[in-house]
């Protein structure tokens, strides 16, 4: 199977709710191919709602989503699911398989078009991009926390679709973890797929994405680069603390300060 | 070689070979009773255990739990309740239409529970919400069975709870094995579905298996390939529990290919129980579900004990 | 087993009955101008066999029941309504104990007994005497009897000591659970019947409502004694009061032997 073309993201007025309460409100946010964005906000802002919305998990309530030209509506599942790998936040397997079995578990949609020796060679790849190749035959109940964070990264990256979702994949990663998961996800970026992420995460935000969606109470407030978004006034309003917006050596600094 | 302890077990000692040589048509007594009686009684095992294997592996393959099977959701009661009262107090029943109802028993039964349970319910609450219904329907069938005109009818109670293969012909394996097949074809169809669950609702959603579409085939394969089981031979328990257990680890931990084996082996392990029944002399016949619920319950007790090392339940 | 006899017997008009097969002689036999009260048992379809007058007082065995209904005569079987029947007695009722039947001879004890009781009854002299009759024509030959098996709900045949077997020797037939040495009741799966080859295969009763308990006649492997006619169904009412079917049965019994042994 060849390199899937790249793919950018747009949705227009997008809005959610649950349980009678808005949970996203008229979203309208666009993600170019080749670009690493970060989907931020306090908690509760709706960053998981949005990620699932653009996964396909959720549908939404109101409003359109576009996979290239095409509308999402007009997609069906299976091609869906070839053009979009997604990362839940939480989740744990039912079963005691090993670590390879599960990251292989991300090339379902392909079904049988990738043949057994390629299916390999891929889950293999995979699991070194996360480092995980040590234990790749462990089962993964017998895996810590990160270790299985990591497979899990693993199985999103195997399929290498287009596009790839995933709601704070470093939460539970090491510091070294997670600075080589956003490399891995910067790779992907440039070469040309669609990135996006929800994270907590402000400095690793700023310093390897290219766009940056600020959530709050599940409205837009802000979308560009994390220069202009990450403005200390509009942290200080979102989030309620002090911070500075720097440049060091050409790369983008972001550094929090005290509580206003 | 299952197939031929049970070939050779009965009250009766037959010349097998000689039965077997005789064929079909022939009209010795010893062909009459390999063909007609012993024959069709272990092809019944064989299908009913097979049904019973695969059933169970799907229901944990879909729970996401090893500890769910379709006797413990209510599937089995109510399509024992339906079979009962088709049987009791239908006056016509023509072939087909009592495993069909046997069928719709077992969806609604399992539509109960889904509802008692809730939206996006947790395998435990919907265990829990299994255990309700459950004991509803058992209570319905003892009700219906009080008040059936038939005079043996609350005696029959036991053979709704505990299964038999006795006295059943070719007319009840034809009966029930076009709607085993179909549920059997559903399952194969959902194998993919059931691996991508390993990972998580969200992440099998993400990978193409969203929609209703996907559980209502599995839910629908369960039903039939159960449904018509229970409307001919009782509810069975434990092998929907058991089986799909012993077969994972020899599976590599695949839901998928854990629905060939658990049916295999639920064939197997029902054969040789229906064996066993066969050759225990006694006043009473040795019931089967009886037979299978002494290998189930032991079982049961040491997955719990060892159960609280490892997986959450 | 003492009976109470008060004097000489006139008609009574007043009787009562504490049991099942009482009932349903009384129904069958006696005006129902003179029945006060059956069990209740011989309300449900299942055992009714003779029409159920609605004047009737359907009793549960209780003595309380019966003392508003002023019996003058009260039947009863050898076991159960006990209590009642000894309170009844205590009471100044007149009470008949009318013995169960187990075979043959004991049924003709049994009609004498009712007669005794009753006095004069058309319908119960004519049993006697059919069923004399019957009995005073000789068996047939014994080495050319067909054999045959009696195949009831559950897998259970009857064998010897049973009112059923005697009723098949009688009628010319060999046993063919007897001559494997079962006594009273036992057990016959399908196999068996298969293997015993038997020339009249028995059913007993079940013929109306569905029950597991009568699979076994159901299979198919049993198709051809039903097409080949070869098989006889005994009537429900011989297992719970034989005085009501014993003398057709005996008679049925012995038209099909004939029938049988007639074929080449």
């Amino acid at each position: 199977m060849n390199r899937a073309q790249p793919l950018a993201i747009r949705c227009e007025n997008l809005s959610l709710s649950r349980n009678q309460r808005p949970v996203l409100d008229a979203i309208s946010c666009h993600f170019p191919a080749g670009e690493l964005a970060a989907v931020i906000g306090p908690n509760g802002a709706g960053k998981s709602s949005l990620l699932s919305c653009l996964a396909g998990i959720l549908p939404p309530a109101g409003g359109s989503l576009y996979l290239g030209d095409s509308p999402a509506a007009t997609v069906s599942a299976a091609k869906r699911a070839r053009l979009m790998g997604y990362l839940p936040q939480q989740e744990s397997p039912a079963w005691a398989m090993a670590a390879e079995d599960l990251v292989a578990l991300g090339l379902l949609p392909w079904g049988r078009s990738i043949e057994r020796a390629q299916r390999r060679q891929r889950v293999a790849h995979a699991l070194a991009e996360v480092d995980a190749a040590a234990f790749a035959r462990r089962p993964v109940t017998q895996l810590s926390g990160g270790e299985l964070r990591r497979v899990q990264l693993a199985r999103l990256l195997v399929g290498q679709a287009p596009v790839l979702i995933a709601d704070e994949p470093g939460a539970a990663l090491d510091i070294r973890h997670q600075l080589q998961l956003m490399q891995t996800f910067r790779r992907q970026a440039d070469s040309g797929k669609t990135v996006i992420l929800a994270v907590h995460d402000l400095p690793l935000a700023a310093r390897y994405c290219d766009r940056i969606l600020l959530l709050q109470d599940g409205r837009l407030r802000a979308q560009g680069t994390p220069e202009q978004v990450l403005t200390p006034a509009q942290v200080g309003d979102v989030y309620g603390i002090r911070s500075e917006f720097r440049w060091r050596d050409g790369r983008p600094e972001f550094v929090s300060g005290d509580l206003l | 070689m299952a197939m031929l302890a049970a070939l050779s077990s009965g009250p009766v000692s037959i010349d097998l070979s000689a039965a077997i040589a005789g064929g079909w048509h022939s009209d010795s007594s010893d062909a009459v009773i390999l063909w007609q009686l012993r024959l069709p009684r272990a092809v019944l095992a064989i299908v009913v255990g097979a049904a019973l294997g695969l059933g169970g592996a799907a229901m944990q393959g879909m729970l996401r739990n090893p500890l769910a099977e379709p006797a413990l959701l209510g599937v089995s009661s109510g399509a024992a309740l339906a079979a009962i009262l088709v049987l009791y107090y239908g006056a016509a029943v023509s072939g087909y239409l009592l495993p069909l109802l046997a069928i719709a028993g077992a969806l609604l039964a399992v539509g109960s529970v889904w509802l008692l349970a809730g939206h996006g319910a947790s395998a435990s609450r919907l265990v829990l919400a299994g255990v309700a219904i459950n004991a509803f329907l058992s209570a319905l069938m003892a009700l219906a069975l009080n008040y059936a005109p038939s005079m043996f009818a609350m005696q029959e109670i036991v053979f709704w709870l505990l299964g038999s293969l006795a006295n059943r012909g070719w007319d009840q394996v034809l009966l029930a094995l076009p709607f085993v097949v179909i549920g059997t074809v559903f399952l194969f169809l959902s194998r993919n579905y059931l691996r991508a669950l390993s990972l998580g609702e969200a992440s099998a959603s993400s990978l193409g298996f969203s929609g209703r579409r996907y559980p209502l085939l599995v839910l629908f394969g369960i039903a039939f390939a159960v449904g018509a089981s229970v409307a001919v031979a009782g509810t069975i328990g434990f092998i929907g529990l058991v089986v799909p257990h012993l077969m994972r680890p020899l599976v590599g931990q695949d839901p998928g290919r854990l629905l060939w084996s658990s049916a295999l082996a639920g064939a197997l392990l029902l054969l040789l129980a229906d064996v066993l029944v066969l050759n225990t002399v006694g006043t009473q016949e040795l019931r089967i579900g009886a037979v299978t619920a002494f290998i189930g319950a032991p079982f049961f007790f040491w997955l719990i004990v060892s159960g609280r090392r490892e997986l959450n339940l | 087993m003492p009976l109470l006899a008060s004097g000489p017997v006139s008609a009574q008009d007043r009787i009562a009955s504490l049991n099942l097969c009482m009932d349903q002689l009384l129904l069958q036999w006696v005006a129902p101008e003179r029945i006060v009260s059956v069990t209740w048992l011989s309300g449900e379809e299942y055992y009714r066999r003779a029409p159920l007058p609605e004047h009737l007082y359907l009793n549960r065995a209780q003595a309380e029941e019966l003392l508003p209904l002023k019996p003058d005569l009260v039947l009863t079987g050898q076991y159960g309504a006990q209590r009642a029947s000894q309170r009844l007695e205590q009471l100044g009722f007149p009470v008949v104990r009318i013995p169960d039947a187990y075979n043959l001879a004991q049924l003709q004890q049994q009609l004498a007994s009712l007669q005794q009781a009753l006095g004069e009854i058309p319908g119960l002299r004519q049993q006697q005497r059919e069923l004399k009759a019957l009995l005073d024509q000789t068996p047939e030959d014994g080495t050319r009897n067909p054999g045959a098996l009696i195949l009831s709900a559950n897998n259970i045949t009857y064998g010897d000591g049973m009112l059923e077997h005697e009723l098949l020797i009688r009628a010319g037939f060999t046993n063919l659970a007897a001559q494997q040495g079962i006594q009273q009741l036992g057990r016959v799966s399908l196999e068996q019947v298969i293997d015993a080859q038997p020339q009249l295969l028995v059913f007993y009763g079940g013929e109306q409502d569905f029950a597991i308990a009568h699979l076994a006649e159901r299979h198919p492997v049993l198709r051809e004694y039903i097409e080949t006619g070869r098989v006889y169904r005994l009537p429900q009412e011989l297992g719970f009061c034989p005085a009501l079917a014993a003398v057709d049965v005996l008679q049925q019994l012995m038209d099909k032997r004939k029938e049988i042994v007639g074929q080449p």
